[in-house]
């Protein structure tokens, strides 16, 4: 037991004697929290919108400025015709273009359908998809305001009282998440995306490090039993996995205001459930390597599968039914389910049981085999 | 000839261990091909519970037009308890759900407007907007539908029936919107970062850390060389590899590619060098592996991957942000190549993002051959 704990001493001494890496363990998770909790957001603002208004009446300024009132767009270089409106496309000065032709006002006036031409940068994929939505609900709104003003004239005309029609209101309650922040969102997506980067790599190299320099033979040599080293070498990357998830709750809490709504004492024992994999990946690593290059070049080609595929930026059901397979043998899908279950949704064991059991099994499963693979390497 | 005994050198390192050429050569299609297939914005499958309490013809209507978007795995249920409904939620078991009250369907057919619930889980804020906006159209559309049945006998006010407006949209350069013309291009950037900077991250490092930098300060080698001689190997594995990535992107793909050939292999001989160069220099200012390893995953993949324009929109960030994208490479290579696969832009366009990337991967020369020099002295 105490040269157990002499041997973790040895190795909080030798990381974190390094400020830069005293920076990678406990500076950097707070820095991409920083980052990604501002940069990511799917709602799109200041969409250059060029507007070619060959019509230059009262209605088609009408329509440019409900574009513009909508809060989404922003004009573009001022254009004069459709070909200057694609070249502006084409060079980046506008994402959208919106052509009003000349017969705009007077078509409808006349009641008639009046044709509008929006183009669209289709090479911006998912911003398209989202411009084109807001495209949508801003004509909708337009056709629905005139078609409204038109009703009433005509009831009024005709000596009609029509009531409010037949109209479906949706009255919408949003759970978790009411202003529907991006950041409640991502935040606990990069809690689960910081400890599986941090513990994974640098557990197994550390561990691959003392080959490479030849140390290891020398600490085999030494009292330390096997079992000593190896736990030696992964719990001070408990610990600092631990610390991490408290320093990104701390910022996330005070930079983003994010909810923590279930039990601090679940979210712990499941990061530390969590962990296991997450170390067993990198005992993994190192036992099939013989440096440190080795080690990364193992380990990182598992890291973004992991990543993307796990419902951190997009949701697992939208993925393929035929690879979504991938996802359900991904441990870091479960811990995501279970991250933000404790601080958005609140849940407890009650709910979360069935992920809480994967993440064990596969926690345990993996690092078993890693701790076996790895004893009979060095021996 | 010093140069070549770099490149030598550096060549049997990887030849000795077939991990390197594995992650250079198969790893980034093997992701390419795995995220083109599975990486996807459009949100499909939504699990959606419908209680329909009213259960009548119009509000099996109002169910079927939300089967016809496609949009969501829909359960249709004629019970609602608030003590145990809700809990779907919870659960996960449902994304939202929506609730026709009982009545429904005789307040629609009096002309009178009627309100349904809608309960949504908001934790994913970008799911939870695109299935608001979905319900909004829907309801529009069903209203439609129901105020022209209501005003059939009033003839005199069908005018007002009419759609006042024929908005037709056009899609330039990727008329379908296929995800895969935006996305595949996309993640070439990314891949391609974190492919540059890695396999020179650790490159020097590794002599440091075994002490073999020392004995290569008493050769004659220059600065310029030595880090030439490294870059080399590196840089001719990764134009061979833009080469099987752009015919991935072609052939399994079927993303078109409409500019000058000649274009994209300049810009990824820039972009790679520019990232090569940046590993490298990580790897100059590293002490230990562990180090230069993650610092290289987080200047890589991190900007590329959220500060490049890929899915994140540059527009929409906050100023400093915004300033910090100016220097991400990946945003001016995935601009180019972008231009180059789907619009077929030249370089009367794109000469600026060629410029900046011409300055970054000589930015990254230029200091690290003065490093290396420093610590030569």
């Amino acid at each position: 037991m105490l040269t157990l704990l002499c041997f973790i001493k040895k190795e909080l001494t030798q990381a974190l004697r390094d400020p830069r890496m005293r920076f990678i363990l406990f500076g950097a998770p707070v820095l991409q929290l920083v980052i990604f909790g501002y940069v990511v957001t799917t709602d799109i603002k200041n969409i250059r919108l060029a507007v070619v208004d060959q019509d230059r009446s009262n209605p088609s300024r009408e329509l440019a400025d409900a574009f513009f009132a909508s809060g989404y767009f922003i004009p573009a270089r001022p254009v004069r015709s459709v070909s200057e409106a694609e070249a502006a496309l084409e060079g980046n000065d506008a994402r959208v273009a919106l052509i009003i032709p000349a017969d705009f006002s007077r078509h409808l006036g006349r009641q008639d359908p009046a044709a509008v031409q929006i183009l669209f940068d289709g090479s911006d994929g998912n911003s398209t998809n989202i411009t084109k939505a807001y495209v949508e609900g801003i004509v909708a709104a337009y056709s629905q305001e005139r078609m409204t003003a038109l009703l009433n004239n005509l009831a009024q005309t005709s000596r009609l009282n029509l009531g409010a029609g037949p109209k479906v209101d949706p009255e919408i309650r949003v759970f978790y998440n009411p202003e529907l922040r991006s950041s409640s969102f991502m935040v606990p997506g990069i809690l689960c995306m910081i400890l599986l980067l941090i513990t994974a790599l640098l557990s197994g190299m550390s561990i691959t490090r003392e080959k490479e320099l030849g140390t290891l033979e020398q600490i085999l040599v030494s009292p330390v039993r096997r079992i000593e080293f190896i736990l030696g070498k992964t719990i001070p990357f408990v610990l600092v996995g631990l610390i991490d998830v408290v320093l990104v709750l701390v910022a996330a809490k005070l930079l983003f205001q994010i909810p923590i709504r279930g039990s601090l004492v679940l979210l712990f024992f499941s990061s530390l459930i969590f962990l296991f994999t997450s170390l067993g990946l990198g005992l993994f690593g190192a036992s099939v390597s013989r440096n440190q290059t080795q080690v990364l070049l193992t380990i990182f080609p598992f890291m973004m599968p992991a990543f993307l595929l796990s419902g951190l930026f997009f949701p697992v059901a939208s993925i393929p039914a035929a690879l979504r397979w991938i996802a359900y043998i991904n441990p870091l899908s479960y811990f995501l389910v279970i991250v933000r279950g404790i601080l958005l949704k609140g849940v407890g064991l009650t709910v979360l049981w069935p992920q809480i059991s994967a993440l064990a099994v596969f926690g345990v499963a993996l690092i078993t085999y890693s701790s076996l693979r790895f004893r009979k390497r060095i021996e | 000839m010093r140069i070549l005994a770099i490149i030598h050198k550096e060549f049997l390192h990887i030849r000795r261990d077939i991990r390197v050429l594995y992650f250079s050569l198969i790893w980034p299609v093997v992701l390419l091909v795995l995220f083109g297939l599975t990486v996807t914005f459009d949100v499909k499958n939504l699990p959606l519970v419908f209680f329909d309490l009213d259960d009548q013809p119009a509000s099996r209507e109002f169910y079927s037009a939300f089967r016809q978007t496609g949009m969501f795995n829909l359960v249709r249920r004629t019970d609602f308890s608030w003590s145990k409904s809700p809990g779907l939620l919870d659960q996960g078991r449902a994304r939202g759900l929506v609730i026709l009250p009982k009545g429904f369907s005789r307040s629609l057919g009096r002309g009178e407007p009627t309100a349904v619930q809608l309960l949504v889980d908001g934790s994913d804020n970008n799911t939870a907007r695109i299935m608001l906006g979905y319900v909004a159209g829907i309801s529009r559309d069903f209203y439609r539908r129901k105020l022209a049945e209501f005003l059939r006998p009033y003839g005199a006010l069908a005018p007002a029936l009419r759609e006042p407006l024929d908005a037709r949209m056009r899609f330039l350069y990727n008329p379908a919107l296929r995800s895969e013309n935006f996305i595949v291009p996309g993640l070439i950037a990314v891949i391609m970062m974190i492919l540059g900077t890695m396999l020179t991250a650790l490159t020097i490092t590794v002599e440091w850390e075994r002490g073999t930098m020392e004995q290569l300060f008493y050769t004659p080698i220059r600065a310029r060389e030595f880090i030439l001689g490294k870059l080399t190997p590196y840089f001719l594995i990764s134009v061979l590899q833009m080469t099987l990535v752009l015919v991935t992107s072609t052939v399994l793909f079927h993303v078109p590619f409409r500019g000058n050939l000649l274009y994209f292999y300049l810009a990824a001989m820039l972009f790679m060098l520019g990232a090569l160069g940046a590993g490298l220099f990580i790897s100059l200012i590293s002490r230990t592996q562990q180090v230069a390893a993650m610092v290289a995953f987080l200047t890589s993949f991190l900007p590329a991957f959220m500060l490049s324009g890929f899915i994140f929109p540059i527009a929409s960030m906050p100023l400093a942000l915004r300033l910090l994208s100016y220097a991400v490479p990946a945003k001016y290579f995935l601009t180019i190549i972008r231009g180059l696969f789907l619009k077929g832009s030249g370089l009367d366009i794109l000469w600026p993002d060629f410029l900046i990337m011409l300055l970054y991967a000589a930015f990254f020369f230029v200091i690290s051959t003065s490093r290396f020099r420093k610590r030569v002295a």
